[in-house]
C-alpha cells in the first residue's frame, strides 16, 4: 500500500470538498433561487460538463491553461513555480471536475424546500443570511452530505486529469489512483490489488453511510408504492 | 537523515534493472531520497518542455536527450548509459520449440501483436523500423495492438490478449516474464542500434546530486547490473 499517495489523494478530495463549498454553495443558491432563467441554464450546462466530457479532454485544456500562456504564466510569476504537476495545479483540476457533483446535489436539496418556509422567514423579518443558515440549510442536510461524499469520493477517485495534469510525482501528484496504475505497470500485481481493495471498499463504505442516513430515500418510495 | 530528493524519469525498460541502482546508491548517500518515475520517453520529453520537476531524464533512446539538450533543457551533454536490444516475446509454450521470429509473426496462431506505441516509445519506434526493414510492416498491420509503453505492450501478451509482444531484452529477463514465456532475440541487422542516453534536467534542483547519481549510474558496478538486464553497452 502506497501510503504516501493514499495521504495525498485524502489531503486533495478534503480542499477540494471545502473549496466547492465556498463556490458550490453561493451557486447552487443562484441556480435554486435566482431570477436570470437564460443565464441559468448557461450556467447550469456548464457546471455540468465535467459529467459528460471525457476527463481527458478536461486534462487536455487545462494543460494548455496551465502552461506557458494565461493562468499558468500569472501563476508562475506570482508563486514562482509550475502549476502543471503541483498540487494546487491538481487541486484546481480537481474543483472543475467535482463541481457538478457539489452543484447539482446542492442545487437539488434547495430547491425541494418549500418556498412558503422561506417567505414566512424573510415575512418574520429574518435577513436572508439567517434563513439560509436557520430554514434552507436545516432542511437541506441531505443535499449537503450527498455533494460532500459524491465530490470527496470523485476527486479521490480521478485518474484522467491527474495523470494529464499532475504527471505522476510521488508525494507531490501521485495520488492513490495513479499509484495503481503505476504497481500494475511494475507488474506488481498483489499490491495492487490491495489498493484496488482499499479503495473499492471505502467507496462501498461511503455510499453505504450515504444511503443510510438518507431513508428519505425509502419514504419518497412508499409514496409511489 | 533525508535531506534532498533526487527525481528521476526513466525509460520503462529500466522498470525492473533500476531498483537494483539506486538502492545501492541509496547506501552510499542515506541523505538522498531517489524517487523514480517510470514511463514512455516520448511522454517525458513532453513533460519536460512543460517544466516538469525532473532531475534526471533516462531515455530509452538518444534522440529525445539530444532534442532536449539543442532545446537548451539540460544542464550538459547527453550521455550514454546503457545499449538495449530488442526481443519477441511469447508465453510458455505457445509455439513449441524456439523458431525464428519472422516464422513467428507470420505464424497461423498469431492473430494480435503487442508493441509500444512508436509515436512516443522508443521501442515502438524500433519495432516498427525491425519489422519494415523484415518488410513485414505492412502485411501485419491489421494485427499490431499497440501499449502506452513496453511494460503495457508486454502485459497484453502476458494477459493473453496478444500472441508475441516486442519488448526489450530488459523486460524479458525480468522475473515474472522469464517465470511465464519465452523470447527470441531481433537479429541485429534489422535495426539501428539501441543507444539510450540521459541527460541531467537544466532545472534540477539539486545539480550536484544529480551529477552523483549520473557518475553512480555510468559506474562498473552500476553497468554491470545494466548487463545482467540484457543491457550491453
Amino acid at each position: 500500500m502506497d501510503w504516501i499517495a493514499l495521504w495525498l489523494s485524502l489531503k486533495l478530495a478534503f480542499w477540494t470538498t471545502i473549496c466547492l463549498y465556498l463556490l458550490g454553495i453561493p451557486l447552487a443558491y443562484w441556480l435554486s433561487f435566482g431570477k436570470k432563467r437564460q443565464w441559468k441554464i448557461l450556467v447550469d450546462s456548464m457546471v455540468s460538463l465535467p459529467l459528460v466530457l471525457p476527463p481527458t479532454v478536461l486534462g487536455f485544456y487545462l494543460l494548455i491553461l496551465f502552461g506557458n500562456s494565461g493562468i499558468g504564466t500569472v501563476y508562475s510569476r506570482l508563486f514562482g513555480k509550475s502549476l502543471v504537476f503541483s498540487f494546487e495545479g491538481l487541486l484546481i483540476a480537481s474543483i472543475i471536475y467535482s463541481l457538478p457533483f457539489m452543484v447539482q446535489n446542492l442545487a437539488g436539496a434547495f430547491s425541494l424546500v418549500d418556498s412558503k418556509l422561506i417567505e414566512a422567514s424573510l415575512c418574520c423579518g429574518e435577513s436572508p443570511w439567517n434563513t439560509f443558515f436557520k430554514v434552507i440549510f436545516p432542511l437541506s442536510l441531505q443535499g449537503f452530505l450527498r455533494g460532500t461524499v459524491l465530490s470527496f469520493t470523485h476527486t479521490l477517485g480521478e485518474f484522467g486529469i491527474v495523470l494529464m495534469v499532475g504527471g505522476d510525482i510521488p508525494g507531490k501528484t501521485r495520488t492513490i489512483s495513479i499509484a495503481l496504475y503505476d504497481q500494475v505497470e511494475g507488474l506488481n500485481y498483489q499490491e495492487a490489488n490491495t489498493t484496488a481493495l482499499v479503495l473499492l471498499l471505502f467507496s462501498f463504505f461511503v455510499l453505504f453511510l450515504v444511503y443510510s442516513t438518507s431513508n428519505s430515500q425509502w419514504k419518497r418510495k412508499n409514496i409511489f408504492v | 537523515m533525508q535531506t534532498a530528493t533526487l527525481t528521476v524519469a526513466a525509460a520503462a525498460d529500466l522498470r525492473f534493472v533500476l531498483p537494483e541502482i539506486v538502492s545501492p546508491f541509496q547506501t552510499l548517500n542515506p541523505d538522498v531520497k531517489v524517487e523514480v518515475i517510470y514511463g514512455a520517453s516520448g511522454k517525458f520529453y513532453e513533460q519536460i518542455l512543460r517544466k516538469a520537476p525532473f532531475d534526471i531524464f533516462l531515455s530509452a533512446d538518444k534522440e529525445y536527450p539530444f532534442l532536449l539538450y539543442t532545446k537548451g533543457y539540460a544542464a550538459e551533454e547527453p550521455f550514454q548509459y546503457a545499449e538495449g536490444k530488442l526481443v519477441l516475446w511469447m508465453r510458455k509454450g505457445l509455439f513449441g520449440e524456439r523458431k525464428d521470429w519472422k516464422e513467428l509473426l507470420t505464424n497461423k496462431k498469431v492473430s494480435k501483436i503487442a508493441l509500444a506505441n512508436p509515436q512516443h516509445a522508443p521501442y515502438g519506434k524500433i519495432a516498427q523500423t525491425a519489422l519494415e526493414n523484415a518488410g513485414l510492416w505492412e502485411k501485419l498491420n491489421s494485427k499490431f495492438v499497440y501499449g502506452e509503453n513496453v511494460i503495457q505492450a508486454f502485459q497484453f501478451a502476458e494477459g493473453k490478449n496478444a500472441e508475441l509482444a516486442f519488448i526489450p531484452l530488459a523486460i524479458a529477463l525480468s522475473p515474472k516474464a522469464r517465470n511465464e514465456g519465452d523470447y527470441v532475440e531481433i537479429p541485429h541487422s534489422f535495426y539501428p542500434k539501441i543507444l539510450q542516453y540521459g541527460i541531467i534536467v537544466k532545472k534540477a534542483a539539486n545539480l550536484s546530486i544529480a551529477k552523483k547519481f549520473k557518475d553512480y549510474l555510468l559506474s562498473e558496478e552500476s553497468q554491470k547490473t545494466l548487463k545482467k538486464y540484457g543491457f550491453c553497452p
